[in-house]
């Protein structure tokens, strides 16, 4: 056997081994009610993307992360993915591997759709100013909210993005709510400078500036909301408990006993009316279990 | 023998086994006694008794106009004392005792419904060994040598959580059937499990109206079992020998 197989071969059996530790995990905190996920989310499916994507991660030094990292740790980022109910093909995170440390980290487009599902997030945009527009903003005394009275783009101001003035991101809550968050070049500058300098900061200095205050406005909801929200989501998924508890009776109890009539003798053998076994019920009996008044036994189904 | 259906499902159950000689064993008291006395043709004299699984009124209705009109009510305590019926006529039966009513053996056998509720292992020479099952949710016996099932199929779980079933509307009565009546999934499954080297019919009954498929259920229970398979609609009257010659 070639290296390069036995590699391959290696990878593989990691991926398999951490599939299994992974779904078991996952269905261990779902059989002892600790994780629902959620129910447009299909668990099984986003590790199979998963692996896709991760045969592609690479380390700093070149290497496959999934012989690189930790097992232990790709199974935590695999589980943080599926807790947060994330697609790793749809962009909404990214593995990085520190190291022998494998992490999931979110993107904005996935802080994005937890925002909608948490948050009540209905839409967010955002935009930037160039030099030259007209951008008029105030803000709310009564609620602090920030809002925008204009914003007016010319074709020629669009796209210059050495000229880029400011950002804002503009949402709405279900509820109706609208807010916005403005931040200037120098803050965007700012905030660029806390991370590492890669070139997409430089090449797309429009979009990234649009993730910079989408990220600062998500962060912002998303943080701020309650866990009534990730009730509701546990509530669209609950357990189907009278189907289980049905199933595990049947399938525990049903069919089981063997009954043969040959089995069973008379306990007396007359006519019909003087059959010993029967007898009117006495007064007694029937004062003492009388039915319960509105209870079941008159209801036909 | 001949088996008649006078009513079967959530509207009022009522089956009757007519020998030969004329006598008959009715099986439920859940629809207006004047049908049934119309069945007889106003004759009550042929008729042995009355067996009624539980207290629900599609299966216990006509309990007490039957005992006034002089027919032998059998049935559970817990039944008698439910539709609190106090007549000499009606006559308490217990789990897996044998009774002897004319020329039939009658065996109360515990189901599991919502109500404690009986299905019936019966023998007649000329039926043989007739199963009776309704209201449950699931049989806790397999038989032996049966020649005739009376069996429910309640619903399919497919149609209960389909487009029209109960479980896209109401939590309360989809949850209510799956824990007390029978699937036509767990009916099939119940047949499997015994030997029909013996069986003659199988007769499906008390289909919901909102959750089953007859025509369905009939071709599928006909396919999997290879026996001659009725579903009970009302007026379904049929050979009910030991053996179809």
């Amino acid at each position: 056997m070639s290296t390069e197989n036995k590699k391959k071969n290696e990878v593989a059996k990691i991926k398999e081994d951490i599939t299994q530790t992974v779904l078991a995990r996952i269905q261990d905190f779902q059989e002892a009610g600790e994780l629902t996920l959620h129910k447009n989310y299909n668990a099984p499916n986003a590790l199979k993307a998963a692996y896709l994507v991760l045969n592609e991660v690479k380390t700093k030094d070149g290497k496959p992360a999934l012989t690189a990292c930790k097992p232990s740790t790709v199974a935590q980022a695999l589980l943080k993915m599926v807790v947060l109910g994330l697609s790793p093909t749809k962009g909404q995170l990214y593995f990085i591997p520190y190291g022998e440390k494998l992490e999931c980290t979110v993107s904005y487009l996935g802080e994005i759709l937890l925002a909608k599902r948490f948050a009540e997030l209905k839409e967010i945009n955002a935009n930037v100013i160039t030099e030259g527009e007209v951008f008029e903003f105030g803000v709310d005394t009564k609620t602090g909210r920030r809002f925008i009275t204009k914003h007016s783009q010319t074709l020629e101001s669009i796209g210059n993005d050495d000229k880029i003035i400011g950002a804002y991101a503009v949402y709405t809550l279900n509820d109706g709510t609208t807010n916005c968050d403005v931040m200037s070049m120098k803050q965007i500058e700012q905030s660029w400078a806390q991370g590492s300098n890669g070139p997409a900061k430089k090449n797309f200095k429009v979009e990234m500036a649009k993730r910079t205050i989408l990220k600062r406005a998500i962060k912002q909801i998303l943080r701020s909301s309650d866990d009534s929200a990730l009730h509701n989501v546990a509530d669209e998924k609950k357990v189907d408990e009278t189907k289980g508890y049905v199933d595990n009776k049947v399938n525990k109890e049903a069919n089981r006993e063997v009954f043969d009539i040959d089995d069973v003798d008379f306990e007396e053998v007359k006519e019909k009316k003087s059959v010993k076994q029967v007898e009117a019920p006495t007064q007694e009996a029937s004062a003492e279990e009388k039915p319960q008044p509105g209870g079941t036994q008159a209801k036909a189904f | 023998m001949e088996f008649t259906v006078l009513g079967s499902g959530s509207h009022g159950n009522c089956y009757i086994l007519t020998s030969e000689n004329g006598d008959q064993l009715i099986i439920e008291a859940g629809i207006k006694l004047s049908r049934v006395k119309k069945f007889l043709d106003f004759n009550l004299n042929n008729v042995l008794g009355v067996l009624v699984s539980h207290s629900h009124l599609d299966h216990a209705k006509a309990m007490k106009e039957m005992t006034e009109s002089g027919i032998n009510v059998y049935a559970s305590s817990h039944t008698i004392e439910a539709m609190d019926i106090k007549s000499h006529r009606v006559k308490k039966i217990e789990a897996k005792k044998a009774y002897k009513i004319g020329p039939w053996k009658v065996i109360p056998i515990e189901m599991k419904h919502d109500v404690p509720c009986f299905g019936f292992v019966l023998n007649h020479e000329e039926c043989g060994n007739v199963v009776f099952i309704t209201d449950t949710y699931y049989s806790p016996f397999k038989f032996k040598n049966i020649n005739n099932w009376i069996v429910e199929a309640n619903y399919s779980e497919e149609i209960l959580d389909g487009k029209e079933g109960y479980g896209n509307q109401n939590d309360f009565l989809r949850n209510r059937v799956l824990s007390s009546h029978l699937s036509i999934e767990n009916c099939w499954d119940l047949l499997k499990k015994n030997d029909l080297t013996q069986t003659n019919n199988i007769v499906l009954t008390h289909l919901s109206d909102t959750n089953s498929h007859a025509e369905n259920f009939k071709r599928m229970t006909k396919e999997k079992t290879g026996k001659s398979v009725h579903i009970a609609e009302t007026g379904l009257n049929i050979n009910f020998d030991k053996r179809p010659f």
